[in-house]
């Protein structure tokens, strides 16, 4: 599964955050294969959450998490509220394995921000799991 | 001490323990020395617990004065935080994370118009049309 979350800035600077859910199917690893990977392959979209219609909109920050389909929802809840205890984001982009997961962080705030925008990403992608994300523009999901 | 200032202690456990889920015990079940002074901690698996004990005991002296004795903590499973607390976890959690969403939002708000640099240009992305798929089909087929 890989699970994005993207803060978006459109040409009419309107401002959101699109949340994004793929799946890769029922794999089991121990470390994420090289291939599951977002920029070899996402997987299959099958939910996405948007407060900014996409389409040339610049992406201020991003968040993927890639972990494996059969997760728990409440594991998948509480790796997402543990991320910014987790990961500290000095440099603009960070990746790293964390257990069964992969994370990639990118964003282009000062760094005093990074924390919490990263904690931002991953809060919007929790709240939107569980229903209480305050999408604003047209939006869809499963 | 305050409901408030017990609430505030909580919390401070919580962000020690990575943000999990902490509440002063309620409705436990029998009567014992410290029943008011008992802590659960939520989604700490069994191998997660020793080192949840080792964080905690960085406060464990200051909450034992705060409270006027020994702190007792209770350990509850994700799965059990799952199958028996689940209202109260999910709530948990997004109040954890809710902070940050409304400061950054506020934050990103500000920064905006100065916004020059980007790290890349979205596109629209489609789901399947007929019924939703359980995985790529592109990934190499080594099920589980």
């Amino acid at each position: 599964m890989l699970l994005t979350a993207q803060r978006v800035v459109s040409p009419g600077r309107a401002t959101g955050v699109n949340v994004y859910q793929f799946l890769h199917g029922p794999y089991v690893w121990g470390r994420v294969p090289d291939e599951f990977l977002p920029d070899s392959n996402p997987g299959e979209l099958v939910g996405q959450w948007l407060e900014v219609p996409p389409g040339e909109n610049k992406i201020a920050s991003y968040l993927d998490i890639v972990l494996p389909d059969e997760t728990s929802s409440i594991d998948v809840l509480q790796r997402l509220a543990s991320l910014k205890y987790v990961v500290q984001p000095v440099e603009p982009q960070t990746i790293l394995y964390w257990d069964l997961c992969w994370i990639r962080f990118g964003t282009t705030v000062d760094v005093r921000m990074r924390a919490t925008e990263l904690g931002a990403l991953s809060g919007h992608i929790l709240l939107t799991l569980t229903g209480r994300a305050p999408v604003r523009g047209a939006g869809q999901s499963l | 001490m305050s409901i408030i200032d017990r609430d505030a202690l909580a919390l401070r456990v919580s962000e020690t323990l990575s943000g999990r889920p902490v509440r002063w015990a309620k409705n436990v079940v029998g009567d014992y020395d410290g029943r008011d002074r008992t802590l659960e901690v939520f989604n700490a698996d069994p191998r997660e617990q020793r080192e949840l004990l080792r964080k905690f005991r960085l406060l464990r002296k200051e909450m034992e004065t705060a409270v006027g004795g020994p702190v007792i903590v209770i350990f509850h499973t994700r799965e059990e935080s799952a199958r028996l607390y689940s209202d109260f976890v999910t709530k948990a959690l997004a109040d954890e994370v809710t902070g940050d969403v409304v400061q950054a939002q506020r934050t990103f708000a500000s920064l905006v118009s100065v916004l020059q640099a980007a790290l890349g240009i979205d596109r629209p992305l489609h789901t399947r049309a007929t019924v939703p798929g359980t995985g790529s089909t592109a990934l190499p087929r080594r099920a589980a």
